[in-house]
């Protein structure tokens, strides 16, 4: 008895992947359709860390900084910005991108369908964020590759591997807070000013172009509760330093954030699209 | 006698009717500028039902500048760096991308708005109905880059007398003047480049890409955030053959470097561009909204 159970939730997750395959199928088939969409998304990784790294880079004069060598022990402003620009990408497109898988499917008008078929709500957002991730990876992987060029004299492909380690629980860690952000587009329909304000407002106590330690105490101490700091410190500090004390703290840290994030990420979900359809609000403009 | 009668009438009313469709069709200043505040005058009122988005966008811009102060502490430890005031007219790097970013406003909202104004008018359906009213393409154009720069001119000024007020600027009034007369040079470079960005919106049909790709372009090639001269030559010269380039050039050396002469040098190069810009702008856009229409390809999505 207990294995045909077992059997029929193996086959519950396949056919639940197989759908969520599908709508990831369906998603870059509309991409492909737009070829200049295309072209975009394949330079804009480059085209978008540009501007800020030639910022760094006027601010010093070059490429060194002797104040950033002070603070945390390594001064090329251009490894050490775009590390976290690299981060910040992939958390910016796939949060963007979740946030808004089932509204973009309420705009197309195929939200109806998707709805009725037999696959959880779960499996629409995994197929339509696995599109987002795909598109971003293929901007994160030129970007790491230019990094990986300047950084060649001290590139060690261990601690490339153990950085990639704090992209994936990132990428985790962003499906969490975006399913109460999908819950609240749902809501408000076009709720994505009060999120880019959030998302302006977060980047304030985020260490992307630079380290925590120059914010003032206040902001310091309110970005200990930001688990997206542990995120891209652990990745830069893996991917420069490697291995060490810090990296399993910033580590060990994620891993405790991460079921407690996604926890509350799925019940605020559950209960607020519960709610809307009750009030008859899913597929409304 | 009465057929006689009516027969006048008849002649009466086609020379009326005839004299009226000439009155309507015949192209005088008059009837253009009450095209355009009419086409411009509907398009704000569709914003002004948004009041909490001017507030918005007069706001969150300037949150995006304060990661600026904090990278420059972690890799200056200063508030000046040499190199800005080698090339860029001031060593206090902060309030140079603060002005820029207050500039930028103008190359965003011709991107944003005015570009994409045609595409959102096929996208609410009115697009044909528009076409197809007796007036010039280009009115509809002037209108919407008009009722663009109203809501630009609102945003820009508010974000400068915050900044203004944050980092105690000592700006004196001829000084303000004068970036309120760089303003408003810039925002009719708005105008031309808009017709070309129309056009290319008309050919193109995806306005979200394209206008990212030239927001994304324009952030590397104009000096919103850094002087030209850090950028590889045949970069720099894409630069500088942009009028923009020459507003934030004007309003820095007015305000930040206050170099008079070199402001107006600026300003002047930037006008004379503008008006090439205008040419070559509404000719492309002529030519290419003709061969659109002529392929069928106006309303298409």
């Amino acid at each position: 008895m207990n294995e045909e159970k077992y059997k029929t939730k193996v086959n519950q997750l396949k056919w639940e992947l197989v759908g969520a395959l599908a709508i990831f199928k369906k998603s870059w088939q509309v991409q492909k359709r737009y070829p200049l969409a295309f072209f975009f998304y394949a330079i804009s990784p480059i085209l978008w860390l540009l501007p800020h790294l030639i910022f760094s880079s006027a601010l010093v004069g070059g490429r060194y900084s002797e104040n950033l060598y002070s603070l945390i022990g390594y001064g090329d402003v251009l490894v050490y910005t775009s590390l976290g620009l690299v981060f910040m990408a992939i958390f910016s497109s796939t949060m963007w991108g979740t946030t808004y898988s089932i509204r973009n499917e309420e705009l197309s008008g195929t939200l109806e369908n998707l709805y009725i078929s037999p696959i959880s709500r779960y499996s629409i957002i995994l197929g339509n964020t696995l599109f987002y991730l795909t598109q971003a990876m293929i901007g994160c992987i030129i970007q790491l590759t230019i990094i990986g060029i300047w950084y060649r004299e001290a590139f060690s492909w261990t601690n490339f591997l153990l950085s990639s380690v704090f992209l994936l629980i990132g990428f985790l860690l962003i499906q969490g807070i975006s399913l109460p952000l999908i819950a609240f587009v749902f809501w408000q329909k076009e709720g994505w000013k009060i999120i880019l304000l959030g998302e302006s407002l977060i980047l304030f106590i985020t260490p992307v172009t630079f380290p925590i330690v120059v914010l003032p105490t206040l902001l310091q101490n309110i970005a200990k509760f930001n688990p997206l700091n542990y995120a891209i410190e652990g990745f830069r500090n893996a991917f420069l330093f490697g291995n060490s004390g810090t990296v399993q703290m910033y580590l060990l840290l994620l891993l405790l954030i991460l079921p407690f994030a996604t926890t509350i990420g799925i019940t605020i979900f559950h209960f607020a699209e519960k709610k809307l359809r009750k009030k008859a609000l899913l597929g409304q403009y | 006698m009465v057929t006689q009668t009516i027969e006048l009438k008849r002649t009466k009313t086609v020379i009326l009717n005839e004299e009226l469709l000439f009155r309507a069709n015949k192209k005088s200043f008059r009837n253009s500028s009450r095209v355009i505040l009419a086409y411009a005058w509907k398009n704000l009122q569709n914003d002004l039902r948004y009041l909490g988005s001017w507030i918005y966008w007069m706001v969150v811009p300037l949150l995006w500048l304060i990661p600026y102060a904090f990278q420059g502490k972690a890799l200056l430890g200063d508030s000046e760096s040499s190199f800005f005031l080698k090339y860029g007219g001031t060593g206090d790097y902060f309030s140079y991308v603060a002005l820029g970013f207050i500039l930028f406003n103008i190359v965003d909202s011709a991107i944003w708005g005015a570009g994409n104004r045609l595409r959102w008018e096929q996208k609410s359906g009115t697009f044909e109905y528009i076409w197809i009213t007796p007036i010039s393409r280009v009115e509809l154009l002037l209108g919407s880059s008009f009722s663009e720069l109203v809501w630009i001119a609102f945003v820009c000024t508010a974000q400068f007398l915050i900044l203004n007020f944050v980092l105690s600027w000592t700006f004196t009034i001829i000084q303000i003047l004068l970036s309120l007369v760089v303003i408003i040079v810039t925002l009719a470079g708005l105008f031309s480049f808009s017709f070309i960005f129309a056009s290319i919106i008309l050919i193109f049909k995806e306005p979200g890409t394209l206008s990212e790709l030239t927001d994304i372009s324009l952030n590397i090639l104009l000096p919103v955030r850094y002087p030209l001269r850090i950028l590889p030559p045949f970069l720099r010269w894409i630069g500088y053959i942009m009028p923009f380039a020459y507003g934030f050039f004007s309003i820095r050396a007015f305000t930040l470097a206050r170099e008079y002469n070199l402001g107006f040098i600026y300003l002047t190069i930037q006008l004379i561009l503008s008006a090439i810009m205008w040419i070559v702008g509404l000719k492309i856009f002529k030519r290419i909204e003709h061969r659109t229409r002529k392929i069928g390809q106006l309303g298409a999505y």
